[in-house]
């Protein structure tokens, strides 16, 4: 179980990994591929219609080969969305109206379905076009969408501090792990457990000043004071179309 | 007289009181490589890192190139490199090769520019081969040595190093001497945050001698590594070879620092 905790807590830092990629020339305007990402994720989540995500899924697949990104690479996140998906729809499908009798209904079980569809199909469409663009490029769009600069730092930070903290943390249970005794009771394990959850509470703190400063030291124009611009060619007038073309399909 | 940096009577505290720097100051020419020692928790990191112009002094003044550092901020950064002495405290990217580039991204250069030039920093650092590995698999020694090529890929003309031998094997500690006599032949000044008194005597120009965030003795690094009394204030001794050397020559002789000049001194007396 504990060997578990740490295999997720890794898997998790690394599908942040992905988006802490970089690509110094992406084909589309950082902010027109920030701006469609938000909106076609929003438009997944909050659609009626299965086909909207469905084809939202297939136009994610058909965008990866169009932009050369590794499948691999972008179906670790998709994944990951599914599975947390499946784990907090399960109640959908195993605690029907009536929650004393486990017997599941055909209505809860589409409605779970559908759930899980709309959340994989938001997560696919995002996740290819921020990894397409990478992390430098997906700052400069959000600036570019005049969002508050304390907001645009936060999410860069984010992107990279939460995989060091991760494994932080994994070297911290592993080294609780490796001071534990064989048969060790309940009451004390969770005892334990507290002490590291407490102690990464600090150590997060200490870490994200430290991390703050790195980040800064080698910062020269992530943070200008006006924009950068970027001209919009044709693909961005594509990739703009499609995205109106879709939320208008959702409408209907 | 040319200095590059200047950090003139700096006072620190960090949020919940700790004094760090008294009163500080150190001055850097160009070309010079300045050692900074003393004991842990002396200072060492925080005058490196109000020097590099990511804290703040309290009181006190950093001027870089004759002009306030912190009017120069951000832009005066691409001049000025700082490793930090835990090489996770400085990596932040997925790839080693993400990394080293990540500092050029922000220059806007071409990705075969940015290519090019991480291909050549690390051949010169010995990390090519492991450019597509992610850096929190690595040995100490190699993450050392990639958190030194995220920052000389960008040429900085002020190079800070804190710690940079702190338990590394011999053959690495050898190699940072290296890189520290080549940035100084191409021009750039260092300045080194150390307590390894034997590595200061191999590199350093200058020392500054650091006690409870005061300087306590400043001076060419022959002078001050020699001075029993005042390295006992910050609870150092002389070099080893010197230390070696007091028992075996007159204390009047100047003594030696490095082992090619003890090997010298050894030479002319087998000459005699």
């Amino acid at each position: 179980m504990r060997r578990l905790t740490r295999a997720v807590l890794e898997e998790i830092a690394e599908i942040l990994d992905i988006l802490n990629s970089e690509n110094s020339s992406p084909v589309f305007n950082p902010s027109v591929a920030v701006l469609s990402a938000l909106i076609l994720a929003f438009t997944a989540s909050f659609s009626q219609k299965t086909l909207v995500p469905l084809f939202l899924i297939l136009a994610s697949v058909a965008m990866a080969f169009f932009l050369e990104i590794d499948l691999k690479l972008w179906i670790k996140p998709v994944v990951l969305t599914f599975l947390a998906t499946v784990v907090i729809s399960a109640p959908l499908i195993l605690l029907p109206e009536n929650a004393f009798l486990f017997k599941p209904e055909i209505s809860r079980i589409e409605e779970a379905l559908f759930l899980i569809l709309r959340a994989t199909a938001a997560s696919a469409i995002f996740t290819i076009l921020i990894i397409h663009i990478g992390w430098t490029k997906l700052l400069e769009g959000l600036r570019g969408l005049c969002l508050p600069e304390e907001f645009v730092f936060l999410i860069g930070f984010s992107i990279k501090y939460i995989p060091v903290f991760l494994r932080d943390t994994c070297k911290l249970v592993a080294a609780k792990e490796a001071r534990m005794l064989k048969g060790l009771k309940y009451k004390t394990a969770w005892r334990s457990m507290a002490a590291v959850a407490g102690e990464i509470l600090l150590r997060s703190y200490e870490k994200s000043l430290k991390l703050h400063l790195a980040l800064n030291a080698r910062m020269f124009y992530i943070f200008p004071s006006t924009p950068l611009k970027h001209s919009i060619n044709t693909y961005d007038v594509v990739l703009l179309i499609c995205t109106a073309l879709i939320v208008a399909a959702m409408m209907l | 007289m040319t200095y590059i940096l200047e950090v003139l009577d700096v006072h620190f505290s960090y949020p919940g009181g700790v004094v760090a720097l008294r009163g500080a100051f150190l001055k850097a020419r160009k070309g010079e490589v300045v050692a900074i020692t003393g004991p842990n928790g002396c200072g060492k990191t925080t005058l490196l890192l109000i020097a590099s112009g990511l804290l703040k002094p309290d009181k006190g003044r950093v001027l870089f190139d004759g002009t306030p550092l912190d009017e120069q901020l951000p832009q005066a950064r691409k001049r000025i490199g700082l490793v930090f002495q835990n090489p996770d405290d400085q990596i932040f990217n997925s790839t080693v090769y993400d990394e080293i580039a990540f500092a050029l991204r922000q220059l806007e250069l071409k990705e075969e520019e940015i290519a090019e030039r991480v291909e050549e920093i690390a051949e010169k650092l010995g990390i090519d081969s492991i450019l597509k590995r992610p850096p929190y698999r690595l040995s100490l020694g190699e993450k050392k040595k990639v958190a030194l090529a995220s920052i000389l890929v960008y040429e900085p003309e002020l190079v800070l190093l804190d710690e940079p031998t702190a338990n590394l094997s011999y053959k690495t500690v050898n190699e940072v001497e290296y890189i520290i006599s080549e940035l100084q032949r191409e021009g750039k000044t260092v300045i080194v945050a150390s307590h390894d008194v034997n590595f200061i005597a191999r590199v350093a120009d200058t020392v500054y001698v650091l006690s409870a965030g005061r300087v306590v003795g400043f001076g060419e690094a022959r002078k001050i590594l020699l001075d029993r009394d005042l390295l006992s204030k910050a609870e150092l001794a002389p070099p080893l070879i010197a230390r070696v050397a007091e028992l075996l020559f007159d204390k009047e002789n100047p003594l030696p620092l490095t082992l090619e000049e003890l090997a010298e001194k050894l030479q002319k007396l087998k000459h005699k």
